[in-house]
């Protein structure tokens, strides 16, 4: 990839600022935007191309209107199996749990983007 | 009523679920077979061409993490690609949904739907649904 590519862009829909501090730096390398309503992200989804939403599962009633036109990651706290099949069946690509200590969050969205300095 | 000319595989260890199931496709008019283990599921889709196979998740007392199921429909996609697997339980877990509905690379879920066992009274619909027919009005 060519030094000066921009980088890729994902949506964090979330209220919860702890984590979204967490993943925003584990995900440094990429352009984090970040809508804390769901009406902030109709409007970010509406203004700018992304290349991933990491949507909280707080927003399921929505999901289905946002996967229509990006690959989304559900986030929760708590996961259950009610929720990972709403999530699922809504079109979700990943269901997956918050975490605050070591994050698996970079291997999962290196699945759908590539990671900077990673690519061949 | 629709026509529902398929063949239809029920897999469940408990004669109960069985005749539940598959009583319920019977009636409106899907063709159904039924299986009580892995062994039996895997000698009926060698010999015959299943549309839709509706698996119990948890078929081996034995297996503790409940999900033989799952293995049953991952040799499906595999071998039979054209036969949809359906997976209906009173367990499961969020990691079970996500092995289950999770894309993988190519976009491809390992099953088409997932259901409790408290909702079977919606099992005709979603088969139907999963099988492409339209309600005749």
């Amino acid at each position: 990839m060519a030094k000066n590519a921009p980088r890729a862009r994902i949506l964090i829909i979330d209220n919860e600022q702890y984590w979204i501090s967490f993943a925003s730096s584990d995900l440094a390398m990429f352009e984090i935007v970040v809508a804390h309503t769901k009406e902030q992200a109709f409007a970010e989804i509406e203004k700018d191309n992304f290349d991933l939403v990491i949507a909280s599962s707080s927003c399921l009633d929505i999901l289905a209107s946002i996967t229509a036109k990006y690959r989304v990651f559900v986030s929760t706290m708590q996961p259950t199996v009610q929720e990972a099949r709403d999530a699922y069946e809504q079109g979700a690509w990943r269901y997956i749990t918050k975490s605050f200590g070591q994050s698996d969050l970079v291997r999962q969205v290196g699945e759908v983007i590539p990671i900077p300095g990673r690519e061949n | 009523m629709a026509d529902r000319r398929h063949r239809i595989l029920v897999v469940d260890d408990v004669k109960d679920w069985r005749q539940t199931l598959g009583g319920s496709l019977r009636d409106v008019g899907y063709e159904v077979v039924a299986a009580a283990s892995t062994p039996e599921a895997l000698e009926q889709l060698e010999q015959n061409e299943f549309d839709l196979a509706l698996i119990d998740l948890s078929l081996d007392l034995s297996d503790e993490t409940n999900t033989e199921g799952l293995n049953i429909a991952h040799k499906i996609q595999r071998n039979w690609p054209d036969t949809k697997s359906v997976i209906i339980t009173g367990y499961g877990t969020p990691d079970v949904v996500r092995e289950a509905l999770q894309p993988d690379k190519k976009g491809r879920r390992l099953i088409e739907a997932y259901l409790s066992k408290d909702e079977s009274e919606n099992l005709v619909e979603v088969i139907d649904t999963l099988l492409g027919l339209v309600p005749e009005d």
